[in-house]
């Protein structure tokens, strides 16, 4: 077996070419019977973006995220009310023509505070989801590179703060700024401080099997600075999960800001978020049912979309995945 | 083995220090304790002052964080301020409350949970699958409050209106009716089952994905196909090698989730009134009850670094490729 291995390898290159020359000639031939076939070369983009397509769910869910997006931000063309306008003729009242998810026990529009109330709600889960991104991807890749004595300090730190209990941070944190009215950017901060952790477990895990792949190995011999391996080399490999990643902390924020409103630490009426409006509507859960529907579908819509948004992304922007026209 | 449970053991005492600092120095840092006595026109200034000496206050940090550290270990937790109840069997009995509803909730989900798990995996694609898969989609994107509020709408008040009952048939709030003397089975499922369908529907949404997900890696193992040219029955293949090879990272999964029970069911505790941890907490945090809320968080944290010790044990012990490093 192994002579065979040699006496092929000593011929190799004459044996190779022939081969080569009979397939490039048979594929000529097959090619010459088929009808002709456009094909061009696709970017990683281009590849990724047609992975997406494919996932129907995802595309639906893009495509109610940007209409749920663009309602929010024009609200004020949108809603024919005012959101703090109080109406005394229509008190309570179920949905109709005049108020599409009725009123409230103060005759504000229902439909009016949940447009508004988008607004803080998605800002809050963007915001959060990307600054907590950018700090954990850097927590994560300094940890997974470097290793050693900064990796354990690093993922202890990180433990710690899986270890204490996420809405009970959060309470005390929210604590710290009361007697202030939180403003929608102190949630952020507050939600953020402890939202990066999943994503640098992610980062530190993908940096630990990446560094040791033969392309690290090239750029470090060639002088490249551990600067430009993390930024350059080692960053775009790991830029599918960290974007799953960070779309999955879209959807986990926008539930979290929600209960935290909803257990009275959150955004502060008269701002509306759909989670203030959830805790203010509580006591009517019965006598104005309405009240709690509309902006609970509203987080649950927004949440489902964005997680199989994520889901989409993680199919699409894995290059293991085939590409097919099917 | 042993020496890595044991050396385990050791490095988790450091962060469980660390944790009790940082609550400490938190919760310090944010709470007034007497500010609800302040408010109070029983104290004028002076005892106002009175009181702050005999809690302590005027010491230096460092001095009144071993001395409460010291109680802490002892069971010793003092008196609330608010309600001058002694603290340790008020949390005992809460903690225990919080338990029983934990354990149901995840018991419930693990079994239904695994079950559509191996039939969604042996199923790859089916209709089956696809109806699984949304509907762990939609659990994982419930918002807990408003399918708690929902669920006590509909199955509380609704069900009892369409049906014209006289009483419920599940109780909205509380663990018990009152009158009910002693430990009442029937009563208490009446109670326990709508804040468990809460948890069950969004732990099975995970613990579904992940049992799938683990199993669909394990049948396409080589030693299920080894296990089937042996002449295994298939049957006897797929519970045999692969249901319990499949179940060892859902095992570490459920660890660390029985860890957080304890501080994470504050919200469905909330909303159904389940006099548990989580009912506790948010009445402490709204009074400023820090004697409370102090022990409360160490108790939280003990029991998540605890039960992911155990995760990580079980995972080794269950997985004899894992190195004991």
């Amino acid at each position: 077996m192994r002579e065979d291995l040699q006496e092929e390898l000593k011929a190799g290159g004459v044996h190779v070419s022939a081969e080569a020359a009979a397939e490039a000639a048979a594929e000529a031939a097959i090619a010459a019977e088929l009808p002709e076939v456009a094909t061009e070369a696709m970017t990683q983009r281009q590849l990724a973006w047609r992975r997406f397509k494919r996932h129907k769910l995802a595309m639906a869910s893009a495509v109610i995220l940007i209409l749920i997006t663009f309602s929010t931000l024009f609200a004020p063309l949108i809603a024919r009310y005012e959101y703090a306008q109080l109406d005394l003729e229509a008190l309570t009242e179920g949905p109709s023509l005049d108020h599409f998810m009725g009123t409230d026990t103060l005759g504000r529009d229902e439909f009016t505070r949940v447009l508004y109330g988008g607004r803080i709600s998605l800002l809050v889960g963007i915001a959060v989801a990307v600054s907590a991104g950018i700090i954990g991807t850097i927590v994560g890749s300094i940890a997974g590179y470097y290793g050693g004595w900064v990796d354990n300090l690093l993922m202890r730190v990180t433990d710690l703060f899986l270890a204490i209990p996420f809405l009970v941070t959060l309470v005390i944190a929210s604590l710290a700024l009361r007697g202030t009215v939180p403003t929608p950017w102190d949630i952020i901060i507050v939600l953020t401080l402890f939202f990066w952790m999943a994503e640098a477990r992610i980062v530190r895990g993908l940096f630990l099997s990446l560094k040791e792949k033969e392309f690290t190995e090239a750029a470090r011999s060639l002088g490249a600075s551990n600067r430009r391996i993390i930024f350059l080399h080692l960053m775009p490999n790991a830029m599918g999960p960290i974007i799953v990643g960070l779309t999955l902390a879209v959807a986990a924020a926008i539930l979290t800001e929600s209960a935290l409103s909803f257990l009275g630490f959150g955004v502060q009426p008269p701002t509306p978020t759909w989670g203030n409006m959830l805790a203010e509507s509580r006591n009517q859960i019965t006598a104005a049912p309405w009240l709690l529907w509309f902006p609970g579908l509203m987080i649950l819509l927004t949440a489902l979309c964005v997680n199989f948004l994520g889901d989409g992304l993680r199919d699409a922007l894995d290059p293991h995945q085939r590409v097919s026209d099917a | 083995m042993w020496r890595y449970i044991v050396r385990r053991i050791i490095f988790s005492i450091p962060v469980l220090f660390i944790s009790s600092v940082l609550v400490f120095m938190t919760i310090k840092a944010t709470t007034d304790p007497v500010a609800a006595a302040s408010l109070s026109p029983r104290f004028t200034p002076e005892t106002l002052q009175q009181l702050r000496e005999d809690l302590g206050l005027d010491r230096p940090p460092i001095e009144q964080y071993t001395s409460w550290l010291g109680g802490f270990l002892q069971a010793d937790w003092g008196d609330s301020i608010i309600t001058n109840r002694p603290v340790f069997p008020d949390m005992m009995k809460a903690l225990w409350n919080t338990i029983i509803l934990g354990i149901v909730g995840v018991g419930v989900s693990l079994v239904i949970g695994v079950g559509i798990g191996i039939y969604s995996a042996l199923r790859q694609y089916s209709p089956f699958d696809y109806v699984a898969t949304s509907f762990a989609f939609v659990g994982l994107s419930l918002p807990t409050f408003w399918f708690a509020l929902m669920v006590q709408l509909v199955l509380g008040v609704y069900l009892t209106r369409w049906f014209n009952l006289e009483q419920p048939i599940f109780y909205t709030t509380g663990m018990s009716t009152p009158g009910v003397e002693g430990f009442d089975l029937l009563d208490r499922s009446r109670h326990m089952a709508l804040p468990v369908l809460v948890l069950a529907v969004q732990i099975i949404a995970v613990y579904s994905r992940y049992m799938r997900a683990s199993m669909l890696e394990v049948l396409h193992s080589d030693y299920m196909r080894t296990a089937r040219s042996k002449g295994v029955r298939e049957r006897r293949v797929v519970v045999r090698h692969g249901v319990r090879n499949a179940l060892i990272p859902l095992t570490t999964q459920v660890a660390i989730d029985i860890g957080a029970i304890a501080g994470g069911l504050i919200i469905t505790e909330t909303i159904f009134s389940w006099p548990g941890m989580g009912s506790l907490f948010i009445r402490s945090i709204e009074l400023g009850d820090y004697t409370v809320v102090l022990p409360w968080v160490m108790i939280t944290v003990t029991f998540v670094i605890a039960f992911n010790l155990v995760a990580d044990i079980l995972y080794a012990a269950l997985d004899p490729r894992i190195r004991y490093a």
